[in-house]
């Protein structure tokens, strides 16, 4: 039921540009309706303990082993232009790591930073804070994923095309916060509970489109 | 402008970059064990009467006269006076370091050290003497998931202690291929034996001169004799000089020996695979008769008018279904299964004929019609409570401990079973 009404979300705003394109008076008149699409890549490091365990019987010596990780992300924001310069909007998202779906919803901006002249290449930031949401997420037995805060500064290329759509390149950090709880099984004389605090930090390189 | 526009596009690509590193902390928290060693003389010298002490982890229970034993497990032993139901009194801890078991014959306490068998002298519950020790009896012991040994070389017992162990670790982000692993240092084979004790039954031993222990006691009186179960024998004890036991017999049972259940002159002894039947005509040499075999599973039994009740349960002993099996054992060369009925949890059992009082652990205390063998018969069921192990008394009066601490019943209605007391239990972990 939950995952149904995700995807008639999805819907919704996959159709939404279409719909603004058609709808051009009124507000939105005004204030251009903009999507943004894009496809990314979420490029860190992980560096972890190994071989962890209760160490006051057998002292061990702390031991790390450090993995590179490349996770994938979707994104698209809908959004207005308020000026010329500036859009806001809310932008929702997919972002896989590894056995984790988070789905974040988050505000953002988007700002023409520079352009050297009329039609050309524009140098573009954009800013989302929201929160990540666990819908697309399934739990092994035991496990409870949630979500929390994520915050995108972006920094990137636009290069506008002739029919006023325009390609992106964007650069950028990309925080995320999540929680992953083991629920303690009572039963057992070797019962186990625990919290992972999963701060993502990761630098993101997207591409994708605006119209 | 520009310039400066672009500088700051580099450094912060160049920033991000450098802080690129997923930083996960797991804080867990888990209940392990440790090892700790014991000499012989600090276990033999570690005996002695203490002023009254709550009830932490309470083990195996036994009734004689006005009094109750309680197990600390292998702390020691709570006497209560029970004289008034309503209003029991804590009066005494015995310390006995690796006690679980316990018996008593008129005014002697049996009980185990580890490695001894010790006799006490209960004349005066507040000031409990040491009268007899039988040495070096047990090898090895198994309780609440927990095994020891002796080292006969170095003169020394190892046992294992519980701790709750709470760390951070620098963890993975759920995306690697190994999880940090929590080491257990023993027990891989770990059975629950001794927290999920028992029943009892009507002992088939004549009111007064002994008391009334658990279904699943490892310790048991029967005339001048004093039976124990290890986990692969039975040895038998010589008591008719109260405070100086003897050793008589040891009888090799093969593994996974539970409980040990009189009922008339035959011995009941409860495995994780099935039920031993041996008579015991001649108390100083008990003869096999029968094996009544089982899925591995946790098994107290109980007997009454040659039709024995056993609970089977999934747990720690093995995964069999939740079950009560009655079984006849009028010809105790072939018992037969009549009837298996459906059960939630099933540990501790008792039967005060015709009622049958069943422990569902979690799922509280059943009380059963079973005057018909085929047609046991649910009569009540108190529920939230945890429950497992019962003990009826005289007078229409029933014992129950839990998790939460110790209930008496008054059962003259088997269908409204009143609540006299609770002696509470402060559980530390």
């Amino acid at each position: 039921m939950k995952k149904s009404f995700i995807l008639f979300l999805m819907g919704i705003i996959g159709f939404l540009p279409s719909f603004g394109q058609k709808e051009r008076k009124g507000f939105f008149k005004k204030y251009p309706f903009v999507n943004v699409t894009e496809l990314g890549t979420l490029l860190g490091r992980s560096k972890y303990q190994i071989y962890a365990y209760y160490s006051s019987y057998y002292p061990q010596p702390m031991q790390y082993q450090a993995q590179n990780r490349v996770n994938f992300s979707l994104q698209t924001f809908n959004g207005v232009y308020l000026n010329s310069k500036t859009a806001a909007g809310l932008t929702v998202g997919i972002d896989s790591y590894g056995p984790t779906a988070l789905m974040p919803i988050s505000a953002g901006v988007r700002r023409n930073l520079v352009q050297k002249k009329q039609g050309g290449s524009v140098l573009l930031g954009s800013l989302d804070v929201g929160y990540a949401t666990t819908w697309l997420n399934e739990d092994n037995t035991g496990f409870k994923t949630s979500g929390g805060l994520v915050v995108c500064p972006t920094i990137g290329y636009k290069f506008p095309m002739r029919n006023g759509s325009a390609w992106l390149l964007n650069f950028g950090y990309r925080y995320q916060r999540a929680e992953y709880a083991q629920v303690r099984n009572d039963d057992a004389i070797y019962w186990t509970e625990s919290n992972e605090v999963r701060n993502y930090r990761r630098m993101v390189v997207r591409f994708g489109i605006e119209f | 402008m520009k310039k400066l526009l672009q500088f700051l596009a580099f450094a912060y690509i160049a920033f991000t970059n450098l802080a690129c590193s997923d930083n996960c902390e797991t804080t867990r928290t888990y209940r392990t064990t440790v090892p700790i060693t014991l000499s012989i003389e600090q276990i033999r010298s570690g005996i002695g009467s203490e002023a009254p002490q709550d009830l932490k982890n309470p083990g195996k229970i036994y009734v004689k006269d006005n009094y109750i034993f309680i197990n600390e497990i292998k702390k020691g032993i709570h006497i209560i006076d029970n004289t008034n139901p309503q209003q029991p009194q804590n009066i005494t801890f015995l310390k006995i370091p690796g006690v679980v078991d316990m018996a008593v014959k008129e005014n002697t306490l049996y009980a185990d050290n580890y490695i001894d068998i010790v006799a006490f002298d209960i004349t005066n519950p507040k000031v409990i003497k040491e009268t007899g020790r039988v040495k070096d009896v047990f090898q090895n012991g198994l309780t609440d998931g927990l095994s020891w040994y002796y080292n006969a070389q170095n003169q020394t017992v190892t046992d294992y202690e519980v701790k709750i162990v709470t760390e951070k670790i620098r963890s993975d982000c759920g995306q690697g291929s190994n999880v940090n692993p929590i080491y257990y240092y023993a027990n891989d084979v770990a059975f629950k034996s001794g927290a999920v004790q028992s029943v009892n039954g009507t002992n088939g031993v004549a009111a007064g001169a002994t008391g009334t222990g658990g279904s699943m006691a490892r310790f048991t009186l029967y005339e001048n004799y004093l039976y124990t179960v290890s986990q692969s024998d039975l040895l038998v004890f010589n008591v008719k000089t109260l405070n100086k036991p003897t050793q008589q017999a040891k009888i090799n049972l093969g593994w996974g020996i539970e409980t040990i259940f009189p009922y008339k002159d035959k011995l009941f002894i409860g495995s994780n695979t099935g039920m031993y039947i041996f008579d015991n005509k001649n108390p100083e040499k008990p003869e096999r008769l029968s094996i009544f075999q089982h899925a591995r599973a946790c098994d107290p039994v109980v007997v009454h008018n040659d039709i024995a009740y056993v609970t089977l349960r999934t747990g720690w002993c093995g995964t069999s279904p939740n079950q009560l099996d009655v079984v006849n054992v009028s010809n105790l060369t072939s018992p037969s299964l009549i009837k298996s009925y459906q059960m939630q949890q099933p540990a501790g059992l008792a039967i005060d004929f015709p009622n049958l009082f069943i422990c569902e652990s979690q799922y509280g205390l059943k009380s059963f019609d079973a005057s018909s063998a085929t047609n046991i018969t649910l009569q009540q069921h108190i529920e939230k409570i945890n429950a497992y192990d019962v003990i009826p008394l005289e007078g229409k009066h029933l014992l129950m401990v839990g998790k939460d601490g110790l209930y008496q019943y008054d059962t003259s209605n088997p269908k409204n079973l009143k609540q006299l007391s609770i002696i509470p239990v402060k559980r530390e972990n």
